[in-house]
């Protein structure tokens, strides 16, 4: 086997070395994908056959299809065979022992971002018992939100109990032939979370996954499925806010979200997946398909991310905007370090009549690092009275890294009236001296001068996400400030 | 699933066919260069839409129209050549591809510059030539460019010697006869406007009647060291003709380049405006797509900010009208060492029908950090309250549309330094509008 092809088994089979002790052998799938695979993985998780042959159809087509090459990232080419598909959960008692045993750089991190000791103790997959009072928190969550009638669950346990539901929105989104990387989810997806808000109700509080990710350990093919029925709204969360050592290496996941007529979700993500280390080694691939369809009239979705993680971004959360009067939204900052790469953006479609987007995405460049910026806003036939505004800033920072801007308009419709704007800069010398001579230090006031740049996409994050999101931006930039 | 593109049987026999009947057959060089190119274009063929660069314009109409090459000019009525050229140029016509030495006149032209056609003064300026051809095209070069090297039956050469300032414009008037009818026509120009220099240059482009044919022409550019060069571009071909253009250019250090691309005619267009950069270098791209009934118009610049401290500006604008499509790509590439770069682009559309459609794809690719970039695309329509003021002062609807469509596009028009071409450029607009009611006097 070639040199690079042994690296890359490291990159992507490798198991995180420091700390976590997860070989469970006997409960880990060896590597490869067949159909006898994906039917292994249907059974060990009791799912109805609807669901087995669905996966089987997504395989097939999966099998037909060749990796898409037309991204400005690059990575070396991935052994499908090579990667396990299935890895039990974590036991408790597998998980470092104490915090003592958590390797000190990820402490310093967690502390550096102010989360407590507990949650320290959570992220870091440390065995807790019955102390830690945030698992009767969730209990208490889980009662509050079964009295509003809001289904919040692992989407295993949605497919035990409503299945009717699974069946009726699986994939209506996002359908398990739409790219690769959906295919391959959709074949091999072993968790993930579902979400449904009944007609009229106000979620009672924001979701997150960070409640639910531990209890069940996701791993890399995760499929969330939010389901916002007639004039119900809900602002779900997602993601981690500490750098969560995930040990798989490819991160392939698939967001479906359904907006009924007056509906609204608003959709929150603070990346920060490992991004590999100073000179390009490691990190997660992270390569996902979200999309949210507006299905009817009045309908509207907010997608907010904040990337600050992975060695490869590739996502565009994505907006179909069918109902007439129907509203997309999407706001984005995409922070690229060392040699991260990002090729992030977003799609608009616009179908119904009256129907508006927004899209700002501010993408930040620094030491090694590529950030593209891709977006699609398109205008179709009978799209009566579409608008949207777009505007993408970059700003680079060193003279190794690149920004890119790479946008495609498409109109059909006269009434269309589109407005797009980029720019490119670098933080000038002016605000810097400003800040300095006021005796703030260079890398304060940096990272100052970035997170005012990034206010717009901040302001629509909930207010604990936006704290931790600056701070973050604030780690993720140390040391490219020469 | 790959399908593998075969490139058209036709066009390649052509190639073969017509090997040793173009200008230049004596030339070993310009021999070697065009097998090449032929070789090259068996491979690829012509681009498709799988193409990323190519994903809004469909050319296979040209494959199936198969195209015969014109093996000679047709006959030309005077009036109508005379109405083609510009008062206060030089003019060089070619009809059908082949330069027509009885419509042309170089009258007066001063000692330090050279302006011949290629089937004249090959020989005489074959070194010139060999510098110029092929140099600006980039690698990998497309399909037209090969298919353009392997079959050009002629274009200009022209040279302005250092320190040395044309006084008029030179026209270069692509004219194509009855008799070109479902033929296609390749011509190749060649400009080089030495240190210090200052010209113009317009390429005009006319069909005699409303036949299909098919134009393929370059113009390869290159502005030396403190040069001025301006290259203006009108388009007003059949609407039914097959249209693909290009202009490559390299500009060297302090060059100024400035191009400008009116596109009124042919069933489907495409332009290529490419230029590479030098350190300081000033270029400014201006162009107008003004589409009606099908017509397909795709506008493909290119800028390469290879050096630092260039600054370039790009402004396009498009209105259409009916069942017709404009395309914008541009994109600008700012190398690691272009710091200072300073490029903006600029495209707006207007789109009058609920037929008509447009795609934009403006993209910056920046490798340098202290730059300054900007893009800005919209896509609208007219405005209401604009409309309404002229309504509210006696206009009736049409009018209110007519004169805000007219001011839309006039814009790049008034871009126009030289009043011949101005006018010729307007009268196009006015021809595309009959109902308008507008009269060039208000313009």
């Amino acid at each position: 086997m070639s040199a690079s092809n042994e690296n890359l088994k490291d990159m992507i089979g490798q198991e995180y070395k420091d700390g976590f002790v997860t070989d469970i052998e006997s409960e880990s799938f060896p590597p490869g994908l067949n159909e006898d695979v994906i039917r292994a993985l249907s059974a060990k998780k009791e799912e109805p056959e609807f669901l087995l042959e669905w996966r089987l159809e997504a395989y097939r087509h999966w099998l037909t299809m060749e990796h898409p090459e037309w991204s400005f990232v690059e990575f070396p080419k991935i052994d499908f065979q090579d990667i396990s598909y299935y890895s039990a959960p974590k036991s408790m008692d597998d998980g470092p022992k104490s915090l003592d045993e958590v390797d000190p750089e990820l402490i310093s991190t967690y502390n550096k971002l102010g989360i407590p000791l507990e949650e320290q103790m959570r992220l870091a997959g440390v065995a807790v018992d019955a102390v830690f009072d945030s698992v009767s928190v969730a209990t208490t969550f889980k009662d509050k939100l079964a009295e509003a009638g809001v289904i919040f669950c692992s989407f295993s346990e949605a497919v035990k109990e409503h299945p009717e539901l699974i069946k009726q929105y699986l994939g209506t989104v996002v359908s398990q032939f739409d790219n690769f990387y959906a295919a391959l989810n959709a074949a091999v997806f072993s968790d993930g979370s579902f979400v449904y808000i009944p007609k009229g109700v106000r979620c009672p509080m924001e979701l997150s996954t960070y409640f639910r990710i531990n209890a069940a350990n996701t791993g890399q093919f995760e499929r969330t499925l939010i389901v916002a029925d007639e004039g119900s709204h809900v602002s779900y969360l997602e993601g981690c806010t500490a750098p969560m050592r995930d040990e798989n290496q490819l991160h392939a996941a698939v967001v479906e979200l359904v907006i009924l007529k007056d509906a609204e979700i608003k959709y929150s993500t603070v990346q920060n997946w490992y991004p590999g280390d100073e000179n390009g080694l490691g990190g997660i691939y992270n390569f996902v398909t979200k999309r949210a369809e507006c299905r009817e009239e009045n309908a509207k979705v907010s997608w907010t991310q904040v990337e600050t993680g992975s060695a490869i971004t590739w996502k565009y959360p994505s907006v179909v905007l069918k109902g007439d009067n129907s509203i997309g939204e999407f706001y984005s900052v995409a922070l690229t370090n060392n040699y991260q790469q990002a090729d992030t953006g977003t799609k608009m479609m616009h179908i119904g009549k009256n129907t508006s987007s927004t899209i700002i995405s501010k993408g930040i460049s620094a030491g090694h690092g590529q950030n593209t910026y891709r977006g699609l806003v398109k205008v179709g036939r009978n799209a009566e009275n579409a608008r949207n505004y777009t505007q993408c800033d970059s700003l680079l920072m060193g003279d190794q890294c690149g920004a890119h801007t790479f946008p495609y308009i498409e109109t059909k419709h006269p009434s269309a009236t589109i407005e797009h704007e980029a720019s490119t800069s670098k933080i000038s010398e002016d605000q810097l001296f400003y800040c300095m001579q006021r005796g703030i230090s260079a890398e304060d006031a940096v990272s100052m001068i970035v997170n005012g740049f990034c206010k717009e996409v901040f302001k629509e994050l909930p207010m604990e996400f936006a704290v931790e999101a600056q701070a973050l931006l604030g780690i993720s930039l140390e040391g490219s400030v020469g | 699933m790959s399908v593998t593109h075969l490139p058209n049987t036709h066009y390649t026999s052509l190639l073969s066919a017509h090997e040793n009947n173009l200008v230049g057959q004596d030339v070993s060089w310009l021999n070697s260069l065009r097998k090449k190119a032929i070789e090259a274009f068996s491979v690829t063929g012509f681009p498709t839409l799988r193409e990323e660069e190519w994903r809004y314009t469909n050319i296979s109409p040209i494959e199936k129209k198969q195209f015969a090459v014109a093996e000679k000019p047709g006959k030309l009525d005077a009036a109508f050549v005379k109405a083609v050229l510009l008062e206060g140029c030089y003019h060089l016509v070619f009809v059908d591809g082949f330069y027509q030495a009885e419509f042309s006149s170089m009258d007066g032209l001063s000692a330090g510059v050279t302006v011949s056609a290629l089937s004249e003064g090959l020989s005489e300026h074959e070194s010139l030539v060999k510098s110029l051809l092929d140099s600006t095209v980039e690698t990998p070069a497309l399909g037209f460019i090969n298919f353009n090297t392997a079959l050009f039956t002629d274009g200009a050469v022209i040279s302005i010697e250092e320190n040395t300032v044309l006084d008029k414009p030179i026209q270069l008037a692509f004219i194509s006869s009855k008799e070109a009818a479902l033929k296609l026509t390749n011509s190749r120009n060649l400009v080089l406007a030495k240190a210090s220099s200052k010209a113009s240059i317009i390429e005009t482009f006319h069909s005699v009647e409303e036949s299909c044919h098919h134009t393929n022409v370059i113009t390869e550019v290159v502005v030396e060291p403190n040069a001025n060069l301006s290259h203006n571009r009108l388009q007003a071909e059949s609407l039914k003709a097959y249209h693909i253009g290009g202009v490559y250019s390299r500009l060297e250090n302090n060059a100024i380049f400035n191009q400008s691309n009116y596109t009124f005619g042919a069933n489907l267009s495409r332009c290529e405006i490419h230029g590479t950069l030098g350190e300081a270098s000033d270029c400014t791209l201006n162009g107008l797509y003004v589409g009606q009934d099908k017509q397909h118009m795709d506008n493909h610049t290119r800028l390469n900010h290879a050096q630092p401290h260039a600054v370039s500006n790009e402004f396009y604008k498009g209105v259409l009208g009916d069942n017709s499509r404009g395309v914008f790509q541009g994109r600008i590439v700012v190398a690691q060492d272009a710091q200072k770069t300073d490029a903006k682009m600029n495209n707006r559309n207007l789109l009058l029908s609920d037929r008509a459609e447009v795609d934009a794809k403006p993209q910056l690719e920046i490798y340098a950090d202290d730059v300054k970039c900007a893009h800005g695309v919209t896509v609208g329509q007219l405005d209401e309250t604009a409309i309404f003021y002229l309504r509210s002062r006696g206009a009736d609807k049409q009018t209110a549309k007519n004169m805000l469509t007219f001011a839309f596009a006039n814009e790049m028009i008034e871009r126009i330094d030289f009043e011949p071409l101005r006018m010729a450029v307007l009268e196009e607009l006015l021809k595309r509008f009959p109902q308008a009611g507008m009269k060039k006097e208000w313009l």
